[in-house]
């Protein structure tokens, strides 16, 4: 990270391009869709440039960005439940559940099942699972103690780990043998 | 056979989660949950995995389920850096070198007063 040139300068800039690729797939992961992913890392490189001056030397470049992203994101994320008067979240459950297709093998997506998650339990998952941040960066990006993390990050993989089981034996039992079945 | 149930051109057709309403010029990150797909075969292979799995542990004790969660737990830990790293894999959209240009430039302007970004401090 350089900082010599201040807000708005080459190094700034540099660095900044050199973040995008991290930005936008934590984005997609957080929100699910890649629309909204793009406009949540524009509307960070903004505030970043603007607010270059309190990021403090010395500290994760990536992490001060996902920061600024993620309360991008949440803060959006209230104004949107508010507006669509979706408060537990059941449109945008829909939204990301594959169609039925009856008569095919219907394979929980992973990417749906990630979105079935919490968000703070989604967020934790993709900060320590994905990024390769620590427990104390993710931490401090989502303004919890390290265990707080862990915890979340624990929670996260069970409940994934059941929604995806409980596709597998329910392919297993029914569709799934009988895929076999027609390749044998 | 497990060659063969991966060639399924069942799984051919493909239509990912929100695909429906992505406008065509949303196709960068709309094809990598098109690959995402290729994630369906781990799941497949998963299972063909966990099928056996229930056999053999089944003999030793173990509760299939639990068998199958433990396979599910590693397959998690995969799917997701997967999902992550192919997007840090494409490359920069225009859009952001262009508004990076136009900041460096001053081209836009910044309202006085603009809050400062939440947690930043």
């Amino acid at each position: 990270m350089t900082k010599e040139e201040g807000s708005g300068g080459t190094g700034m800039k540099a660095d900044l391009v050199s973040a995008i690729p991290a930005l936008r797939a934590f984005a997609v992961s957080l929100c699910g869709n890649s629309d909204r992913a793009d406009d949540l890392v524009q509307e960070t490189l903004v505030k970043a440039w603007v607010g270059m001056s309190s990021f403090t030397e010395g500290t994760n470049f990536t992490a001060w960005l996902f920061t600024i992203l993620r309360n991008i994101h949440y803060s959006d994320y209230r104004k949107r439940r508010r507006e669509t008067a979706d408060p537990d979240g059941l449109m945008a459950a829909r939204m990301v559940t594959p169609a039925a297709q009856p008569g095919h093998m219907d394979f929980l997506d992973f990417h749906a099942a990630l979105q079935k998650l919490p968000l703070d339990q989604r967020e934790a998952l993709i900060l320590i699972g994905a990024s390769g941040l620590s427990y104390d960066e993710a931490a401090a990006i989502c303004g919890c103690a390290a265990g707080t993390m862990k915890s979340r990050v624990n929670r996260a993989r069970n409940r994934l780990a059941e929604l995806l089981a409980l596709d597998v034996a329910r392919v297993g039992e029914g569709d799934f043998a009988k895929a076999r079945a027609d390749v044998d | 056979m497990v060659n063969k149930t991966r060639n399924n051109p069942s799984r051919s057709v493909v239509v990912g989660p929100g695909q429906k309403e992505q406008s065509a010029d949303n196709d960068l990150l709309g094809k990598a949950f098109v690959r995402r797909e290729s994630g369906r075969r781990q799941n497949l292979a998963l299972m063909e995995r966990t099928g056996s799995a229930k056999f053999s542990d089944c003999s030793e004790g173990v509760p299939p389920r639990a068998a199958a969660v433990s396979l599910l737990g590693e397959h998690i830990g995969k799917e997701l850096r997967g999902l992550y790293a192919e997007v840090v894999a494409q490359p920069v959209p225009d859009r952001f070198l262009e508004l990076l240009n136009k900041l460096e430039a001053g081209a836009i302007y910044l309202e006085e007063g603009t809050p400062k970004p939440e947690g930043m401090d």
